[in-house]
């Protein structure tokens, strides 16, 4: 049987030394063409997590091995020609033009010193058409709103041309057609160019609509790992989130719909429509 | 050729326009007429024109352009790797740690003759290397740079540093003149030897800093993003510093502190020619260069027949500047 795209094997991830690990015992696989959603509660690791996937936290246990080699033996150069993260940092005030910031993806192919080849400008423009973000292309960044902003860190990934994508809340602070719009994308970057995504997520039910498998990080560790309806159940999610959940069902798409239900019970108003 | 080169080129032709145009600049003046002619070695009128031209004006033009073309491209390198607007080799102190760094080899070497080449500017580059470091890993320290812990440091690395120099100037009083009249920022009286002597390190910064142009686009965008895409942080950071501060070193082993050019030049190419590195340190290299050369020119003839020290001047137009970049990152 052939290795799977990214496997992450008995890892440990922390910051610092004589720090607690953050996360122990995480053992994933992703497969091309798939979507994993990283899920779990504020602090439960799943950056950190990501961080160590992609190379930029080295762990403390355990190994990444990308295609079955593993990521820090074969070094910085080979895998970040194959491992592209999106982090949540903003532009940091940068002057740089939104088609600058997406050229730097080529980088990680022609490296820090060779002027960019007329592959890497066609590599740019097909990314930045992906996008929609051609008729930007030459806007500064720290004039952009959070949700271009969002897809330019998404493009500059994009043009590193991964094999693995790895996103850090690519929807946070999005409005509600933004993350949508975000999470088509990567839906078909996962089906149309194979790409195996790892995607950290707030909402739920957004994992639970675009993921083809779920990751519940919570208590330290990796609480669980499976399809949408072997993990987003109440009795999981209670232990996660520490909070009472109905899970229900989408009534187009029959995929887990979970719920907060109050601890306390308000009495019901009746809705008035004006 | 692509719009930013031209006005790249641009600069360039107004650089030279500016140098040929200061060589007429002084207590003798001479016109375009008489310049090409000393310039040219046919000068009708006396050889006392040859002499001022190509004795005193041209060594002195070109090292002014070479200073402010180091203090510019310096300026916009510190501005990228710090991420901040108002990171200059003066505001974070690698002006002051080149200032000790050299003082420190002028009063030890005794008296060196005139201005000892080789050792000066080491012991300049080492003190601006110091300095720099200093305040980037303060800055390091205290997690993403703000601007105020960006000042901090600096402030807190120059006076301190600047102490010592005060230390070593009561210590060397002998050397007093000398070193005040260093420190306030002069191209006075440095003909050819300085030249000579300072010109390549400040090349060889320059092209370094052009040379790390995209991994400084890439740290505009924070260290976490720059990583992510690869970027060897901590030897890259090192590289940057280390070539910004050769030719910080190489200005003041020359020139002396002379503060504001570092930050107003960049700021200046960036409304010209944007923030990618590839245009933006050839340009504020440039720009730099035809700042200190105009600046020069004025501390020549303002008080004429007194010279100023031209880091004075720049001091003095270049504080307000300062206020009001501070005020408009600061919002």
């Amino acid at each position: 049987m052939s290795e799977p795209r990214l496997r992450a094997e008995g890892l440990a991830c922390g910051y610092g030394r004589g720090l607690p690990d953050v996360l122990t015992d995480v053992d994933l696989t992703v497969e091309s063409g798939e979507v994993l959603a990283l899920l779990g509660p504020n602090g439960s690791g799943k950056t950190t997590l990501l961080r160590t996937l992609a190379r930029l936290l080295p762990p403390r246990a355990g190994s990444v091995r990308v295609d079955g080699e593993d990521a820090w033996r074969r070094g910085r150069a080979w895998t970040h020609r194959r491992v592209a993260i999106a982090l949540q940092d903003d532009p940091q005030g940068s002057r740089l033009t939104v088609d600058e910031v997406v050229r730097l993806g080529r980088a990680a192919h022609r490296g820090w010193w060779l002027p960019m080849t007329h592959d890497d400008g066609a590599v740019v423009d097909r990314v930045l058409e992906r996008t929609r973000l051609a008729a930007m292309r030459d806007r500064p960044v720290d004039r952009l709103s959070a949700g271009e902003w969002q897809r330019v860190v998404l493009a500059q990934a994009l043009a590193q041309e991964p094999r693995v994508l790895l996103l850090d809340e690519p929807t946070a602070h999005l409005d509600w057609n933004f993350q949508s719009e975000i999470l088509e994308l990567v839906d078909h970057l996962a089906r149309d160019q194979g790409l195996a995504v790892v995607v950290s997520l707030h909402d739920l039910n957004q994992a639970s609509t675009w993921a083809d498998r779920i990751a519940l990080l919570a208590e330290g560790r990796l609480l669980a790992i499976g399809e949408p309806d072997a993990v987003l159940t109440a009795d999981i999610l209670g232990r996660a989130y520490r909070c009472p959940v109905l899970v229900d069902r989408h009534p187009l798409t029959g995929t887990p719909m979970v719920l907060p239900t109050p601890r306390t019970r308000r009495p019901n108003e009746p809705v008035r429509m004006p | 050729m692509s719009d930013r080169n031209v006005r790249v080129v641009l600069l360039l032709t107004i650089l030279l326009a500016v140098g040929v145009a200061s060589l007429g600049v002084g207590a003798v003046r001479l016109s375009p007429v008489e310049i090409v002619a000393a310039l040219s070695g046919r000068s009708p009128a006396a050889a006392q024109h040859e002499t001022i031209v190509w004795e005193l004006r041209l060594p002195r033009v070109i090292l002014a352009g070479l200073v402010g073309l180091a203090l510019g491209a310096a300026g916009a390198a510190y501005q990228g790797l710090f991420r901040n607007p108002l990171a200059d080799p003066y505001v974070i102190g690698a002006s002051t740690g080149s200032a000790l760094g050299a003082t420190l080899v002028i009063v030890t070497a005794g008296q060196a003759g005139g201005l000892g080449f080789g050792a000066v500017p080491l012991g300049g580059f080492l003190g601006a290397v110091g300095a720099a470091g200093l305040v980037y890993a303060s800055t390091a320290w205290w997690g993403p740079a703000p601007i105020v812990s960006l000042l901090l440091a600096g402030s807190a690395v120059s006076s301190c540093l600047g102490a010592m120099v005060w230390l070593l100037m009561v210590l060397h009083d002998q050397e007093l003149a000398r070193i005040v009249s260093w420190l306030m920022g002069s191209l006075q009286g440095r003909g050819w030897p300085a030249l000579i002597g300072g010109g390549p390190y400040i090349v060889v910064g320059f092209l370094g800093l052009c040379a790390l142009a995209r991994p400084l686009d890439a740290l505009s965008l924070g260290e976490q993003p720059a990583r992510a895409l690869g970027l060897p942080l901590k030897p890259i950071s090192g590289l940057i510093v280390a070539a910004a501060s050769l030719a910080t070193a190489a200005a003041v082993a020359v020139a002396g502190v002379i503060g504001f050019v570092g930050l107003i030049a960049p700021h200046l190419a960036r409304a010209l020619v944007g923030a990618r590195h590839r245009y933006l340190i050839p340009a504020s290299g440039l720009t730099g260069a035809i700042l200190l050369v105009l600046a020069d020119d004025l501390a020549r003839t303002i008080a004429a027949p007194i010279e100023l020290p031209v880091g004075v001047l720049t001091a003095i137009l270049g504080g307000p500047f300062f206020l009001v970049v501070l005020r408009r990152s600061v919002r």
